[in-house]
């Protein structure tokens, strides 16, 4: 890896490596399309978008699968250590969340379809700018992975607290709108899930700019302050 | 922490070897604690070997070999004026690479030898001594019946732990074992690292290994030696995971050469 600009002694150690680092890019690119295709054909109510944006998922599963194979192939073959042992330990929980945030843009796109005939949503506004700092939390999570950037991978922890915020707030504002009337409740319960999902993104980003400072730094900042003494 | 209860500290202090005009350690300075085992690590030639050869006074026996600085066993220096190094090596015992039993002896007279060597011999003793170094070294189970036959006739492995027990006979307080499994297949390998874990509850052990793998699994503490200066030492669960040098990064992911 890129700890410094030395290279493995082994080249096809070198060369599987960045093999792992590449799948996890193409990966992350592919969850990042898949929020905001779900954003967008839930604010066009496009079930069109929806569906293949749900298709795009299987890639991603089996990405998740291939990924994991890969790393513990290394573990098993090369037994790494240090910086490369941080990496695919790293690599083997960032699929995971990847996999989760993509699971969760499918819930979003489901909801777009069921809710397609419906001619308005409440505060979709806002919904939107959830999804656009989820979505934003995710590529800067994974730059900073690729750029090795500590600093930037503490903003996404950072940001975290603006999609909680808002979360609340659109909670609130959707309910008011329920309590108004019967014939809102349903709807409004959909896109209260859906709000949900892009907090729960935002939390899944946060993890994963918590595994790029043990990466980097080889320092766990995970559940800080949060753990019994 | 000289206390009685764990003796078998080394503490090094600028310590500097030289082979003829060639120096081979530079400016060490390393404690050993009692009771816990330390790796050596580093590659080929980074004066890891010479380094424990200097803790049992090894490295004086080779031809224009010297060294300077200070090597403290339990607060006392081994190379002050007076020490006996033969009666040194009896507290700070060696295992080396290649198992080497002496070849015309028996598996019994070969636990004893040290004894012998030493003068410290007592026929009356012999056979609870031979008994209780070989089960220290876990070997007594499969060699108790043919103590009388030659310890070459063993395998590979079973000799490497009679020459431990060869070593435990003269009850060391510490014992060094240079690469004492690379001779070895991984059964017989396991076997002897499962054993180091066992004699770390009464003695101090210091591993050479060019296996940083066995280094991992067996050790408390690393240290990582290139060029003959000691680069970092640390508990070992941290050194493999998260070393803070850099060189010692390169070593251990393999960047090196």
């Amino acid at each position: 890896m890129e700890t410094n600009s030395k290279r493995h002694t082994d080249r096809e150690y070198e060369a599987e490596l960045a093999q792992v680092r590449e799948r996890l890019i193409v990966m992350a690119g592919r969850v990042e399309e898949m929020i905001l295709n779900a954003v967008q054909a839930l604010g066009a109510r496009d079930a069109t978008l929806a569906r293949s944006t749900i298709e795009l998922d299987h890639k991603v599963n089996r990405a998740e699968m291939e990924t994991d194979e890969l790393c513990l192939r290394i573990l098993a073959r090369r037994q790494p250590m240090a910086s490369d042992l941080r990496f695919l330990t790293l690599s083997l929980k960032m699929v995971t969340d990847l996999e989760r945030i993509g699971d969760l843009a499918v819930n979003i796109c489901e909801r777009a379809i069921d809710l397609q005939a419906e001619s308005r949503l409440e505060g979709f506004d806002t919904l939107s700018r959830m999804a656009n700092v989820a979505q934003t939390m995710v590529r800067d999570a994974i730059d900073a992975f690729v750029r090795r950037d500590a600093d930037l991978a503490q903003q996404v922890i950072d940001r975290d607290d603006e999609v909680d915020e808002l979360y609340h707030v659109y909670f609130r504002d959707v309910l008011a709108v329920m309590v108004v009337g019967a014939a809102n409740v349903e709807r409004g319960i959909h896109i209260q899930s859906v709000a949900k999902w892009l907090e729960r993104i935002g939390d899944h980003a946060t993890n994963l700019a918590e595994l790029v400072i043990f990466m980097v730094k080889g320092k766990d900042v995970r559940h800080l302050g949060k753990l019994d003494p | 922490m000289n206390t009685p209860a764990a003796n078998g500290r080394f503490e090094v202090t600028d310590l500097d070897a030289w082979f003829s005009k060639k120096q081979v350690l530079k400016h060490v300075e390393l404690a050993l604690p009692a009771r816990r085992i330390t790796a050596i690590i580093g590659p080929s030639g980074c004066g890891k070997s010479t380094f424990i050869r200097c803790l049992n006074r090894m490295h004086e026996l080779v031809p224009e070999a010297r060294l300077a600085g200070r090597v403290l066993l339990d607060g006392a220096d081994i190379y002050a004026p007076g020490v006996d190094p033969v009666l040194l090596r009896r507290r700070v015992g060696m295992v080396f690479q290649k198992p080497n039993p002496f070849p015309t002896m028996s598996i019994r007279d070969n636990v004893l030898a040290g004894l012998r060597l030493t003068g410290a011999y007592d026929r009356g003793r012999a056979d609870s001594v031979v008994e209780t170094a070989l089960r220290g070294a876990a070997l007594w189970d499969e060699v108790k019946d043919r103590l009388d036959e030659p310890g070459v006739g063993l395998s590979g492995g079973q000799q490497q732990r009679l020459c431990i027990a060869r070593t435990l006979a003269v009850e060391p307080e510490v014992v060094l074992m240079d690469e004492p499994c690379s001779a070895l297949d991984p059964i017989a390998t396991a076997r002897i690292e499962d054993l180091m874990s066992e004699l770390k509850a009464r003695y101090t052990l210091v591993i050479v290994t060019h296996n940083m793998q066995q280094a991992a699994r067996v050790s408390d503490r690393t240290a990582f030696f290139l060029d003959g200066e000691l680069i970092e030492v640390a508990e070992t669960n941290s050194l493999f995971t998260s070393p803070q040098d850099r060189r010692t990064e390169d070593y251990i992911t393999g960047k090196f050469g």
